[in-house]
């Protein structure tokens, strides 16, 4: 899966995913579309759990646990949620 | 050569390194000898059974155990058979027909086991273009089931009727049905639903169902035992309530109910009641006559209450930090993994078994000592599990000097 940060709504989508991220990243890795939630990141189900509702609520967006077994690092979860912002805010 | 059970390598590793020392081991309890509801023979020890979600006590209730008698005599020991083939007996009916009336409810289905119950309804009741809202303390029949299903899955923080509210506004826009999924008393630290609120929050959105599993709740809740939705004064707007028979009804089985015309459709739907085996003739006669002592049981609710708030404060009084409000689950918190295993195995050698619930089953990743309370635990039953804690605490070296001092147990 690769992303395509040519547009500016999938900048922006990068842009918050990586902001969002920051606050959750203890384990004060540089954080890249290769960094991994499990490996590099340390986080349990609780964790992800609060970190997508962290990244719904900044972007008013709805998440389905659904997207989340094919997400294993940042670069699938900034394509996986720029298609939901498409899907929800046109 | 990679051996087929190297994948298994991290959780290897994690046992053998909890219990790896040939102590008790929480996984692997086996009762010689089961004496009551409420003790057993466990390693050649007489102990006292505080983690068995028996709540009323009637797994050996007379009439149940008759009826049970009865059934397996007439009808033999199985029934070899789905409940769509050979494998409803007049039984079978007779349980839904008591479950739809005891409930409330026009429509019921009874179901193999409760995590069947769950996995049928959550994987059928929804489709592609639906949603599932669900609480994020859900059990874990619940996630199974909805993951087994096509529906997409939204969790909400757990007993947050405004995150809740949140998550509606965003999808009320979205075609589909959304199904709201909760427990009446939720099962890690016995904490309840605040059921008025949700129910507030369904009625402001369209096409929006309410599911409650009443697992840990049916029989404890509610003047005649009928759970949350009785105790609070709104079955009306629970569209589906999922429970089982292996709490305080005392046997195995599971079921839901429901006034939607078109209910008895999932019996055609649901694979895992269409593709397993009915229950036994004997277990459908015991849970029928266990329903009738659920209803009747006001005193032993009254019993399981007053052990629950015994042993809820009692435990408090000694410094412990608990789970959740007053109710038949009093969960204890263990401060880390390694105390708690610890601790569990005092409690066993101090002739108390509770649940050891470990991370990531448990809600906030706590390490719980789960007791859970049954109507016919005597008051000295009670008074000597919290005489245990103290002193498995005590050994342990956990609990504040002050606080052992001030309640120290006479």
């Amino acid at each position: 899966m690769s992303a395509e940060p040519s547009d500016g709504a999938s900048q922006d989508v990068r842009a918050v995913v990586l902001e969002v991220l920051q606050t959750f990243n203890k384990t004060g890795v540089t954080l890249g579309d290769g960094t991994r939630f499990t490996e590099d990141l340390n986080f349990d189900s609780l964790l992800v759990m609060e970190f997508i509702a962290a990244l719904e609520d900044r972007l008013d967006i709805s998440v389905p646990l659904n997207v989340l077994p094919d997400v294993e690092t940042v670069g699938q979860l900034v394509v996986a949620t720029e298609q939901i912002v498409r899907e929800e805010h046109g | 050569m990679a051996d087929l059970f190297d994948r298994f390598e991290s959780l290897r590793a994690r046992r053998d390194g909890l219990v790896g020392d040939g102590g008790h081991d929480p996984f692997q309890v086996e009762m010689d000898e089961v004496l009551s509801q409420t003790e057993a023979m466990i390693g050649g020890r007489r102990t006292i059974l505080a983690g068995t979600n028996n709540y009323l006590g009637l797994t050996f209730a007379p009439e149940s155990l008759k009826a049970a008698h009865d059934a397996l005599d007439a009808a033999g020991t199985g029934t070899t058979g789905s409940r769509v083939a050979n494998g409803t007996y007049s039984g079978h009916k007779a349980l839904e027909q008591a479950l739809s009336s005891f409930l409330g409810k026009e429509h019921a289905i009874v179901f193999s086991t409760g995590y069947l119950a769950n996995l049928s309804v959550l994987s059928t009741l929804v489709g592609p273009d639906d949603y599932i809202l669900m609480d994020a303390d859900c059990h874990a029949s619940i996630y199974d089931g909805v993951r087994m299903g096509d529906a997409q899955i939204i969790r909400f923080k757990h007993n947050d009727a405004a995150d809740l509210d949140k998550r509606l506004a965003r999808l009320a826009k979205k075609p589909g049905n959304k199904l709201i999924v909760i427990e009446g008393i939720y099962s890690m630290l016995g904490d309840k639903a605040p059921l008025d609120e949700i129910v507030a929050v369904k009625k402001k959105y369209d096409d929006v169902y309410l599911l409650s599993d009443e697992a840990h709740s049916l029989g404890v809740l509610g003047r005649y035992g009928r759970g949350l939705p009785e105790e609070a004064g709104l079955e009306d707007d629970v569209d589906f309530i999922v429970g089982t028979f292996s709490k305080s009804v005392g046997t195995v089985g599971g079921f839901c109910v429901s006034n939607h015309p078109q209910f008895d459709l999932l019996r055609l739907a649901c694979r895992p009641y269409i593709f397993t085996a009915s229950l036994p003739p004997s277990v459908v006669a015991s849970a029928k006559a266990s329903l009738e002592l659920v209803e009747k049981g006001g005193a032993l609710r009254k019993r399981l209450m007053r052990n629950a708030e015994r042993l809820h404060s009692g435990l408090t009084a000694l410094g412990f930090t608990l789970g959740g409000d007053v109710s038949p689950v009093v969960a204890v918190v263990a401060p880390d993994v390694e105390i708690g295993v610890a601790f569990w195995r005092g409690l066993m050698d101090g002739g108390i078994y509770v649940n050891l619930a470990l991370p990531p089953a448990t809600p906030q990743n706590f390490t719980l000592l789960r007791c859970s309370l049954c109507a016919a635990h005597t008051t000295e039953q009670v008074d000597r599990i919290i005489e245990v804690f103290a002193e498995v605490a005590d050994s342990l070296g956990i609990l504040p000097k002050q606080s052992k001092k001030k309640t120290a147990l006479g």
